[in-house]
């Protein structure tokens, strides 16, 4: 019985320790991400063709934040007429 | 005591390498060798990762699970002593180093189940190594990753301009490849006498 409880205290501090570094770390070394960012993500294809021109969907995204590249390069999205007009909505917020 | 850390540093490396003699941490070996300079990083942060973890690993081996005679804790306890310093590593590279983090991708958080790390922690209570050897030997250990996986990226950029046979492309003549170095480094053996 004895063992057992000293083995959780244990770890319970030591976990307590190192989750209270990382929080600290975290909120030093946090990356601001634009909120739309995902939910862009989701609503593009997510196969990583790279027929945009970009390397990546999650680099696409980011043009189309910045206004750099048109939704109507995705040659996936255009088939679905709904998302294309979701992703416009979006990005007019 | 020079002598011997420097002992402990080339066994790790070239002897004991952990990649090629012990076939430790082959996922990021295979995974991320295919480009060299994405190879280096991934050496980089490991071999971060281990010098970090080597001497932490030892003071909660010795100052607390030896002293409360809790040796079956040693694996928990390593396991979240890595995650959470693979953690701070991928947080300090997504802020300061976006397209490497970009680069290598799941390979990152992936360390954190890398055995090669896991082994050394445990390597080191076996061997009863003291606080500077066993930081030693982490950062040898890194340094052998790094060592293999430089070889391996090498080697990868060079193969792809050469005529490999249709049905060894792609993981065939990778693994056959990560055979012959193995065999290289098995020659290397007689190097030191590892105690």
């Amino acid at each position: 019985m004895n063992i057992i409880l000293l083995s959780a205290i244990v770890m319970v501090v030591l976990a307590g320790i190192l989750g209270a570094i990382l929080s600290f770390a975290y909120s030093k070394l946090k990356v601001e991400e634009d909120p739309r960012k995902e939910q862009l993500l989701n609503l593009l294809p997510g196969v990583n063709c790279g027929a945009c021109g970009s390397a990546s969907c999650a680099d696409f995204a980011d043009k189309l934040i910045k206004g750099e590249a048109d939704i109507s390069k995705c040659r996936i999205s255009l088939r679905d007429e709904n998302k294309v007009t979701k992703i416009k909505d979006l990005l007019k917020e | 005591m020079v002598k011997e850390l420097i002992l402990v540093f080339i066994a790790t490396v070239l002897v004991n390498n952990f990649v090629l003699k012990y076939f430790l941490g082959i996922c990021p070996f295979l995974g991320v060798s295919d480009k060299l300079s994405s190879a280096i990083s991934m050496g980089f942060a490991t071999t971060f990762v281990m010098t970090i973890t080597a001497p932490v690993a030892w003071l909660i081996n010795n100052y607390i699970l030896v002293k409360f005679n809790l040796p079956f804790l040693q694996y928990v306890c390593f396991i979240i002593v890595i995650a959470s310093l693979v953690q701070f590593v991928e947080m300090v590279i997504k802020k300061f180093f976006p397209l490497l983090h970009q680069s290598m991708g799941i390979y990152l958080p992936l360390i954190t189940t890398n055995c090669a790390i896991l082994f050394m922690t445990l390597q080191l209570v076996l061997k009863d190594y003291s606080l500077i050897k066993s930081m030693v030997f982490g950062f040898g250990a890194g340094v052998g990753f790094t060592l293999a996986i430089t070889i391996m990226a090498s080697i990868r950029e060079e193969l792809k301009f050469q005529d490999v046979p249709e049905s060894l492309k792609g993981p065939g003549i990778t693994l056959i490849i990560a055979g012959i170095l193995a065999l290289i480094f098995v020659g290397l053996g007689g190097l030191i006498q590892v105690k």
